[in-house]
């Protein structure tokens, strides 16, 4: 079987800059295992899978050793290839995610992502500072 | 510009398995610094580049941050793909690297990489076995250690320190033991100093290990794994000071990368 495949710098508007993503256009769904293969094998940071379903697309997103359930630049590069390849010139896209409905909007060239908020509060962690080789003025943790 | 661009798991004949390495066929020479951007874009173990020249062909080798001497399973990609893609009624390629003349030969679905022999010779190492964190029965040196071990499960069950396999001050480590059920021998190849903590499947290990094995196992043709998370299979033949490294190929991935030249 044969599958289209994608490879995009999302966040730049440089080749080899910004963050590469792997985007693979689907027509029906394919086992978790092939999904997690592939992205294995593409060895980038994430590969997205999406399928139209009704007047949105499901996304998945996956890196090359788990499932995320969160992923900004693989959903800009989706909203990329869709725009530029799929759906010539869409202007606004729905993603169902493990994050809940993500939208992307085109604005000429450039991609605007609509994510929800994860507000986050300060906490006492010195491991963080410790880790990072240098003291923060604060800390703080979003919930996931 | 538009380039062709391949993605070929080298070293088996399962998809997802063996060594990936990218193939980019090219009609002119290009700039250094576009072919390395390429291979850190690909970001595999290596990227292939390779012009007709006379005969044959101009091979290079870019890992994404280095041009490397020599690569066994991007040479064999780049037959692969020269075979199935571009002159399937080629037999036998011959490609001018940075190593000299390299000449692959296709027979059937097997391609037979000869390359030089790299005898090791027996060394007292204590470091190798500290820094991978068994003791082997012996150990050799050539263009990377050699540990050879008593068991396949000894080889299996290895978790080398990478730190102190980095600060060994060879290419890396190569481990192996004998083999069973139609395997001669086993291997892993560890090289964290050049930035691979686990090859997946080393073409180029057998140039050493070929010599040892032959000798101990009093047989010059020998079937090998290399017994990584992806495996790797060899058919290999010892010839004088040459080594015949044989193994399949698969086609991940056919495609084009567009760049700005």
């Amino acid at each position: 079987m044969e599958l289209p495949f994608y490879k995009i710098d999302a966040f730049t508007s440089r080749l080899f800059g910004g963050n590469p993503a792997g985007v693979v256009p689907l027509e029906r769904w394919l086992p978790d295992k092939t999904l997690q293969a592939i992205a294995f094998e593409n060895n980038l940071a994430e590969t997205a899978f999406f399928l139209k379903e009704g007047d949105a697309y499901r996304l998945r997103w996956f890196t090359p050793t788990i499932e995320v359930d969160l992923c900004g630049h693989a959903t800009l590069a989706s909203g990329y290839v869709i725009s530029h390849f799929l759906e010539r010139n869409v202007r606004e896209l729905r993603f169902d995610t493990m994050s809940g409905r993500l939208t992307v909007t085109r604005l000429d060239d450039a991609f605007v992502l609509d994510f929800p908020q994860r507000p986050a509060r300060p906490v006492s962690a010195p491991a963080v500072g410790k880790a990072l080789g240098s003291e923060p003025a604060a800390v703080l943790a979003a919930p996931r | 510009m538009e380039l062709p661009l391949y993605q070929i798991d080298a070293f088996t004949d399962r998809l997802f398995a063996g060594n990936p390495a990218g193939v980019v066929p090219l009609k002119r020479a290009l700039p250094d610094k576009t072919l390395q951007s390429i291979a850190l874009e690909n970001n595999l173990p290596e990227t292939a580049f390779f012009l007709p020249e006379g005969d044959g062909y101009r091979l290079r080798w870019f890992t994404p941050v280095v041009e490397v001497d020599l690569c066994g399973h991007a040479t064999l990609a780049t037959a692969f793909v020269i075979a199935k893609f571009l002159d399937p009624s080629r037999r036998e390629m011959s490609f001018e690297t940075r190593s000299g003349r390299l000449t692959v030969r296709r027979m059937g679905d097997v391609f037979v990489l000869d390359f030089p022999v790299r005898s090791p010779e027996p060394v007292d190492a204590a470091a190798v076995g500290r820094a991978l964190g068994r003791k082997p029965a012996t150990v050799w040196r050539s263009f990377a250690y050699m540990a050879v071990f008593d068991s396949w499960d000894d080889v299996a069950a290895l978790v080398p320190d990478m730190p102190a396999v980095a600060a060994l001050g060879t290419l890396g480590v190569i481990a192996t033991a004998p083999g069973r059920g139609g395997i001669d021998y086993v291997s892993r190849f560890f090289a964290p100093g050049a930035g691979i903590p686990e090859d997946p499947a080393t073409g180029s290990s057998h140039c050493a290990l070929m010599p040892y094995w032959a000798e101990r196992l009093g047989r010059k043709r020998l079937a090998s794994r290399q017994i990584s998370a992806r495996g790797g299979d060899f058919e290999c033949e010892l010839a004088g000071d040459r080594v015949r490294i044989g193994g399949h190929a698969v086609c991940y991935l056919k495609g084009s990368v567009t760049v700005d030249v």
